[in-house]
């Protein structure tokens, strides 16, 4: 054989390894999908893993939208979860347009801490462009795309022990939280209306467009006095268009939760999967 | 534009489309360097069209240098071809000194208003600028060191305009050329100009090309770029505040593997794509941290920046002609100056400096007696060379001395962390993993230099091992890659 013919079929033999490796991952992410319960840690790179990789196939009659506080807590059948880390309310939105559509009278949990943030221009251009690429520097790719993370996320699953047990709580135990009493904020100003439009405007299409139903919430961190002023501005939001607030950022659930950094829910536990479905629960009680 | 762009590639393939379309004819390689050049300026102009006017600057005056240079030798007036070659080297100096280090030179000097100094500062640094000046020097230096004998017919029964014309599209090919243009590999004249020549695509060596461009890539795009954001982090004093000395070691560890794939990717994928078109450039890196001695060490990393350092700065200087203690001073002064190229600031003097007295030491102890006797074990030596690196990176990287102080203040005081805290640092993780593809390349590279040495190298075709290695790489670049990053030695 010559060398040139050598050579190409050396090249044949390399594509062919590498389309086998395509197929070898699509395995995997088969495998992984069917046990995405066994991948849930507390590192981020897993996180986003499992929510990208469900981000087409969101079901529910419940929709938590928010940032990365609000992607630690993970899609389940009945509720969805929308987190667009280090983006807003209007960023979800974003990535709702693209990848899903909820039936009428789904109920949308909006988190607050995040609601006012990004809401520049520079932001959601980014955001529109995300389509499971680098988000703003963060390391949040698609599974389907870009599994830059896969390696360390098996890698990491076979090497970590198993999660430890969780302090378990039962949504049933919990008592319904009341809606946050807000007939004591502010109207907002003119200015402010006018600064919120696209925010409104956002909720609005949700409730004409998508007939959905709108819930605000305000989501436990340890930061102290994070979010103070957005959630302010939320009330304030919120008394304006009518809409309930929930406030889940009091002691009693801080001291119930585990926490990854000062921010973030510890995704790992179960008990924050218990969480969102009774935030799910509590907003499909209050939302209009 | 970047080699990691999709931009790049769109301008790839219609390049060398045109560049291989052009029939055998007479004209053929004077169409393939137009072609090329074209292409090359697209490529430079990507960003900024305006950056152009200085490499025609650049190229016009070292052609025009060049032609001076050789009719003043035929003529054998070395005075004159002199005059002109310091004429040369004076332009590509004041070019660079004016766009990299006026803003130094100017706030290093008291007494200056401060609108001059902002002023100086503002004058942006040409991307490629330290690249393509170096190159214009080797070329005249080459010529008048009558390395380059393209031209001594031309001289003799062509006419000025033509001679001109040619030079001009030679070394515009030779400044310009996108595969080196901004980061390197740097070619010296005489190994460069054998090679303009028509090329034809029944020549081009695929199993080289692909080779490399794949190694390059993975390196680029899956280890340095997912380092990345990994180590950028080490240039933040608060970061480095409130973290433990073994996470930032680790840190550093990412950093030395992440520079190393950048630049080593960087000049692969240069290598493979003159291979593309028919050139075959020099490697610029050979396992450098198997390196036993920091000496050996330059003589494994940008190696063609070392090799034109030798050749157009050491041996001038008297290399180690002129007695041990002139030895020191000079190869003290060429790491120096070397530091200084890499970029307008002090803190990479201090770099330059420090690895030119650990190579000044290495010197002193190998120059006596029992120094000469002495014989290291490699698995003392190898560490040795890779810890003085990797500790010297830190000058390299981080923004200023006092974070450089502050980052060993904690590695030497707050040492410790917990065991779970450290593996469950992602970070940790991502050095770990990237790290480990090039930990793997170094030790293939160890293996085959000190159990293969005997035995012959096939080069030039793959084998079925090799393959299924390229197959996975490929595989790696097109899912694995990081978010995209400019190359680290873009700056310089």
């Amino acid at each position: 054989m010559s060398r040139k013919s050598r050579n190409l079929w050396l090249c044949i033999c390399a594509l062919a390894v590498c389309a086998a490796c395509f197929a070898v991952q699509g395995l995997t992410f088969h495998q992984l999908e069917s046990r995405k319960a066994r991948m849930v840690s507390p590192i981020f790179l897993d996180i986003t893993m499992i929510r990208l990789q469900n981000v087409h196939k969101l079901t529910g009659d419940a929709v938590i939208m928010g940032s990365s506080m609000t992607e630690r807590l993970f899609a389940s059948q009945k509720t969805a979860v929308i987190g667009v880390p280090s983006s807003s309310f209007l960023a979800g939105l974003q990535v709702m347009k693209g990848a899903v559509n909820f039936p009428p009278g789904t109920t949308y949990i909006v988190e607050i801490n995040n609601l006012f943030n990004g809401i520049y221009e520079p932001v959601l251009e980014e955001t529109s462009k995300w389509s499971f690429r680098t988000f703003r520097n963060s390391k949040h790719f698609s599974i389907a795309a870009k599994p830059s993370n896969l390696l360390l996320s098996i890698a990491y699953a076979i090497a970590k022990p198993q999660i430890s047990s969780d302090q378990s709580f039962d949504i049933s135990d919990e008592a319904i939280q009341q809606p946050q009493d807000i007939s004591a904020a502010l109207l907002p100003t003119e200015n402010e209306l006018k600064e919120w439009r696209d925010i409104i405007s956002g909720i609005e299409q949700i409730q004409q467009v998508n007939k959905g139903k709108i819930c605000f919430a305000c989501l436990p961190t340890l930061a102290p006095g994070d979010g103070l002023e957005a959630y302010n501005k939320a009330c304030k939001l919120a008394k304006h268009l009518n809409l309930p607030v929930l406030n889940y950022n009091t002691d009693y659930w801080r001291n119930k939760l585990e926490f990854t950094d000062q921010r973030h829910l510890n995704s790992a536990r179960s008990s924050t999967l218990r969480f969102r479905d009774i935030v799910a629960r509590d907003a499909r009680n209050c939302s209009k | 534009m970047l080699f990691n762009s999709w931009e790049f590639l769109i301008l790839l393939l219609i390049t060398l489309l045109c560049f291989y379309a052009i029939p055998r004819c007479a004209a053929q390689k004077c169409i393939q360097t137009t072609i090329f050049i074209t292409a090359s300026a697209v490529f430079y102009a990507w960003e900024d069209w305006r950056l152009l006017a200085l490499l025609v600057i650049s190229c016009g005056g070292n052609a025009a240098a060049t032609v001076h240079i050789l009719s003043k030798k035929i003529r054998g007036d070395e005075a004159g071809a002199h005059f002109w070659v310091k004429m040369a080297i004076i332009l590509n100096l004041a070019l660079l000194g004016l766009f990299k280090y006026a803003g130094l030179v100017v706030s290093s000097i008291p007494g200056i208003p401060q609108n001059w100094v902002d002023w100086v500062c503002s004058i942006p640094l040409p991307i490629g600028i330290s690249f393509y000046t170096f190159h214009g020097i080797s070329m005249v230096v080459d010529m008048s060191r009558g390395k380059v004998h393209a031209y001594d017919q031309m001289l003799q029964t062509e006419s000025k305009v033509k001679l001109y014309s040619t030079t001009m599209r030679d070394m515009g090919l030779y400044l310009l050329m996108f595969p080196q243009l901004i980061a390197g590999p740097i070619i010296k004249a005489h190994y460069f100009w054998p090679q303009i020549k028509a090329k034809l695509w029944n020549n081009i060596d695929w199993a080289r090309a692909l080779r490399y461009l794949i190694t390059g890539y993975f390196f680029k795009m899956v280890v340095a770029d997912n380092l990345s954001p990994v180590t950028e982090v080490l240039t933040s004093s608060e970061f480095i505040t409130r973290t433990d000395g073994a996470t930032l070691l680790m840190i550093l560890l990412g950093y030395s593997i992440q520079i190393f794939a950048d630049f080593g990717g960087y000049s692969m994928i240069a290598i493979g794509l003159a291979a593309l078109f028919g050139y075959r450039f020099p490697i610029n890196f050979n396992f450098p941290y198997i390196s036993t001695s920091l000496t050996q060490f330059w003589q494994r990393w940008n190696m063609t920046l070392s090799a034109w350092l030798r050749d157009y700065l050491y041996i001038p200087l008297g290399g180690n002609r002129k007695g041990a203690a002139r030895t020191y001073i000079n190869l003290f002064l060429v790491m120096f100056l070397g530091g200084l190229w890499h970029g307008a600031d002090w803190k990479f003097a201090l770099w330059g400096s420090m690895h030119g007295l650990v190579l000044a030491i290495e010197r002193f102890i190998g120059n006596t007696s029992w120094g000469k006797r002495l014989r290291i074990p490699q698995w003392i030596s190898i560490p040795y060379c890779f810890i003085i690196v990797c500790a010297l990176w830190t000058t390299f990287l981080m923004p200023n001395i006092d974070t450089v102080y502050l980052f060993f203040h904690q590695v030497c005081t707050h040492f410790s962390c917990s065991p779970a805290a450290f593996i469950m640092n992602p970070s940790i993780y991502s050095v770990c993993l990237y790290a480990s593809f090039i930990v793997i390349y170094h030790i293939w590279g160890w293996w085959r230099e000190n159990k293969q040495r005997h035995q012959p190298v096939h080069r030039g075709t793959l084998s079925f091992r090799g393959a299924c290695i390229y197959g996975f790489m490929l595989f790696m670049i097109l899912t694995n890659s990081g978010p995209q990053c400019g190359f680290v030695y873009f700056q310089f």
